[in-house]
């Protein structure tokens, strides 16, 4: 994709520019092909293909950073990029006074460890499968999704994609790193109607290797998205007051991505993580283990190094409730002297941050019918919507609009819209009752079981 | 950007497979965010977004391929990728090739005013201007913990030309100061935020009260912090002017765009002519107002923008519309083909959309309800065009109790059906305020403002805490 020679070439050309300058540089670089068909009503409502470069300087002048990116890898706009990096950190540099001890000057992350790349994140799949092919399961979603029943009157938002790309870091400590990968996904979301009522459900798929991508999968995909949406009908708005919940384990997949940041050792430093003053007690039930693994077989997030080119490594957060750790990149680790996480993040366009591989809620022993009938009358929630304007980050509260089922004695009663289940996240994790032994499928950097939650406050009718 | 003659041959690739339009578009795009965090200088971001998208039409169905590459061989190469992206057509053999029009330079005013780019205005004083915002929350309340203010440019130059002829090149730039505070006090913990922006430059900064901004966020946390939860249930809601507008904006905007028509996912489909909401009831999408964070010369399709009546009086007038929405749905184009940047392709997009001003008061408002919610500032939302189910977080709520507010609560989202909530909106304010946000979908973040008088509605969902 990328003549990586003549790229490092280019990186030690403007680090010894960098070194006149008395600055460090790291760069990283994303270059990636993406292709992205959908069908609607039997046409091909989109094929996108798009190819991109993208270069990201991250300059260190006396442990101030200062930032800077081009979509251009000619080594002249690679120049003008860390020039303009050096001028941030000039600017960033203002209003400081210059502390070269170690918990306050930011240094580049250094190591003799060599990371290698991950070769089970590639392979050569996207290239053997023919654009007809491809097209043709574009299309093969959308047909499905409506053939499963008649109500299934559209399918207005279904996609097929694929994408290659490739990642370097580079430091002037002398890191080098590099990570391919390959990606096939897609989705189908469409409606049910029956008279009036229309409702929404859809169903998405991961992998890696486009030849083993068989029309069954493309079915079952089409199949579940069409079977959730049907049984949304006929739903009604439960009665306000507090119920037990079982959170379905897609919906709490979502829930780590939203709350994530809490975990992460610059949100400590930043004073905007709830459990700040929490570490080694307890936040969440003794049912709760929660882990960032970087090894999960097939995990979307699976790496190998961070984004400082660090050796990634498997961090137990809470473990029985307790929490056990933060996330941290070199920086937070030698401000706030913890261990080393390797869980920097930054993508070419972005400032170096914390975040996980992937988010692994631990599985526990009950199925999920056993939870729905762990008491008398239980709302299942199906699907939570508007993360970013129902959640609070400062406080830690919420309020979703959700969708779901009620069930009774163990039986789904009926399915349920139109209401909001609002609590903290606090109050959500110290309430887990009952945690499920089947996981949330792959499709994103965050798995998670069911959880039974003993109460929480939902408004309806 | 590009020459004529580069374009030309572009296009010329673009249509040798038989497509019956072409369009080229070109960016180069500077933007800039600056940040504080506790009392320094904590983000100095530059970036520079250079590329180019080419697209084409076989009937009504399109191909987008974008490339970084903005030399003649790149940008031909990309218009052959997508010309060929239709192999049964190409492979059918015989299809009529269609010569693209001579470029006629789309005509229009230069209504906005831009004086400073970014990397003109000298950094020490937005230095000055993010230390101001952080002296100014952490002065007003000794809860504060954390001040994060940032300040956000952009210059986006564009160029659009398609095989119809069109040629329109424009530059707009945004300017955005944004700020956010975490308080603690006895336990409790509570975060606000503040901002405001503008379609102009870097001298705009000049105008603005940057300590107003910072206690505006410092005072809604403080009344919030200690504040009780909302109550739950269906109950009538006052929402009041400036961002309450994106009541509409989720409601009933995105299901008006063609983006959801043509595929019939929109609850508004089969529905123009009709009564769709009462008669106090108009609604418009403007593109042209000066200097507006919403507004454009040209859309990203170079189509001179135009203001869009969409409800009159409670009577549906208008979708908005895009090239392909055009196409699909037969209804006029409106100049709202908008994308993020390059690497999208257009969609039918809000730009200013603001219900019009009518003739109740606030107070009035308020008076006739016994029991109720006035949301007094509003938080984000999101839709779902199919259903039109939405919801919206209040971030300043207030309790309604026999035609008076009573205390401040928190917690609150409102929730519903856009078409049934619009259908319940009984009585619209006098004063129409205009708030600038941010608005994502599938042609990517844009910006658009949200706008409306003070409205009553006799009954929305409020997810509060139920007891």
């Amino acid at each position: 994709m990328i003549n990586a020679e003549k790229l490092e070439m280019n990186f030690s050309a403007i680090e010894a520019l960098a070194k006149k300058d008395g600055a460090e540089i790291e760069l990283l670089v994303e270059v990636g092909e993406s292709l992205k068909l959908s069908s609607n009503e039997g046409k091909l409502d989109k094929f996108d293909s798009s190819q991109s470069n993208v270069a990201g300087f991250r300059v260190l002048l006396d442990g101030v950073e200062g930032y800077c990116w081009t979509e251009s890898l000619e080594e002249a706009d690679l120049r003008e990029a860390y020039k303009e990096a050096l001028e941030n950190a000039r600017f960033a540099a203002r209003g400081r006074t210059v502390d070269t001890s170690k918990t306050q000057a930011i240094q580049l992350y250094s190591s003799t460890y060599k990371v290698a790349e991950d070769q089970k994140l590639f392979n050569d799949s996207l290239e053997k499968v023919s654009i007809d092919e491809k097209i043709a399961r574009a299309r093969r979603m959308e047909e499905r999704t409506k053939s499963v029943d008649h109500r299934i009157s559209s399918v207005p938002y279904s996609q097929y994609g694929e994408s290659a790309s490739e990642f370097f870091v580079f430091n002037s400590k002398g890191i080098r790193a590099r990570q391919r990968h390959t990606a096939v996904s897609g989705y189908s979301y469409c409606l049910a109607k029956q008279g009036e009522e229309s409702r929404m459900a859809g169903e998405s798929f991961f992998t890696r290797n486009s030849l083993e991508l068989a029309d069954e999968f493309i079915d079952k995909v089409a199949e579940t998205a069409a079977l959730r949406s049907l049984n949304k009908l006929g739903a009604v708005s439960p009665e306000t007051g507090r119920y037990p919940v079982v959170i379905d384990c897609r919906v709490v997949a979502q829930l780590l991505g939203v709350i994530g940041d809490y975990f992460s050792a610059k949100s400590v430093a930043e004073k905007t993580s709830i459990f700040s003053e929490d570490l080694e007690k307890p936040i969440a039930s003794l049912l709760v283990n929660l882990r960032d693994d970087p090894n999960v077989e097939g995990g979307v997030g699976n790496r190998t190094f961070d984004a400082e080119g660090a050796y990634s490594k498997r961090t137990d957060v809470i473990e029985k409730g307790v929490l056990k750790a933060w996330l941290t990149n070199s920086v937070y680790a030698a401000k706030l002297n913890l261990p080393h996480t390797a869980s920097a993040v930054r993508s070419a366009k972005s400032e170096l941050d914390i975040g996980p591989s992937n988010w692994v809620l631990e599985r526990g022993r009950s199925s999920l019918e056993e939870l729905l009938g762990r008491y008398p009358r239980v709302i299942y929630i199906t699907d939570f919507t508007g993360y970013h304007s129902g959640f609070r980050a400062g406080s830690g509260e919420f309020g979703f609009q959700s969708e779901g089922e009620l069930w009774e004695n163990g039986t789904r009663v009926k399915a349920l819209c139109n209401f909001v289940v609002a609590g903290s996240i606090r109050e959500l994790l110290m309430g887990v009752d009952g945690v499920s032994s089947r996981m949330s499928q792959k499709i994103s950097s965050s798995l998670a079981p069911d959880l039974l939650i003993r109460s929480l406050s939902v408004a309806g009718v | 950007m590009i020459s004529q003659a580069v374009v030309k041959k572009v296009l010329d690739a673009a249509l040798e497979r038989g497509a019956q339009f072409a369009e080229l578009f070109v960016e180069d795009t500077y933007q800039s965010e600056l940040g504080v965090v506790d009392s320094k200088p904590s983000k100095a971001l530059v970036g520079r977004l250079k590329g180019a998208g080419v697209r084409v039409f076989y009937g009504n169905e399109q191909v987008y391929v974008t490339t970084n590459d903005l030399s003649e061989t790149g940008l031909v190469k990309a218009a052959r990728t997508a010309a060929a992206a239709k192999p049964e057509l190409a492979s059918s053999g015989g299809v009529t090739r269609v010569e693209p029009k001579a470029f006629s330079p789309t005509a229009f005013d230069e209504i906005h005013h831009y004086g400073t780019r970014p990397w003109e205005y000298d950094r020490d004083k937005k230095f000055r201007h993010l230390m101001t915002m952080d002296t100014a929350a952490r002065e007003r309340s000794g809860m504060v913990t954390q001040v994060a203010p940032a300040i956000v440019e952009k210059t986006q130059r564009i160029l659009v030309a398609n095989s119809e002829g069109v040629w329109a090149e424009d530059e707009r730039n945004y300017v955005r100061a944004i700020v956010t505070v975490s308080l603690e006090d006895k336990g409790e913990r509570e975060s606000a935020g503040a901002r405001t922006g503008t379609l102009g430059t870097s001298e705009w900064f000049e105008s603005v009260d940057f300590e107003e901004l910072a206690n505006s966020a410092v005072d809604r946390a403080k009344l919030l912090i200690h504040a009780d939860y909302a109550p739950a249930g269906e109950m009538p809601v006052v929402i009041d002017n400036g961002f309450g507008g994106v009541i509409f904006h989720e409601a009933c905007g995105h299901g008006l765009e063609t983006t959801a028509v043509a595929k019939k996912a929109s609850v508004f489909c089969e529905k123009m002519g009709t009564k769709i909401a009462d008669e106090c009831v108009t609604a418009i999408d403007d593109g042209t107002i000066a200097n507006t964070w919403g507004s454009l010369n040209v859309d990203d399709e170079g189509m001179k923008t135009k203001k869009t009546v969409l409800i009159e009086n409670g009577i549906l007038k208008s979708y908005i519309v895009d090239g392909m929405g055009s196409q699909q749905t037969g209804f006029e184009r409106t100049g709202s083909g908008r994308r993020q940047n390059y690497k999208f392709a257009p969609a039918s997009r809000m730009r200013n959309t603001f219900i019009a001003a009518g003739n109740d008061s606030l107070e009035d408002m308020i008076k006739d309800i016994d029991h109720g919610l006035y949301a007094k500032e509003m938080g984000g939302g999101s839709v779902s065009p199919g259903t039109g189910d939405y919801n919206f977080a209040v971030t300043e709520a207030w309790v309604i109790e026999n035609g008076k507010l009573v205390k401040p609560v928190k917690g609150a989202t409102l929730i519903g059906r856009g078409i049934e909530t619009l259908g319940r909106i009984k009585k619209v304010g006098r004063e129409l305020r205009l708030q600038d946000g941010m608005c994502g979908s599938v042609s990517g973040a844009i910006p658009t403002t949200v706008g409306q008088p003070a409205i009553q509605v006799s009954k929305i969902l409020v997810g509060g805490r139920a007891t």
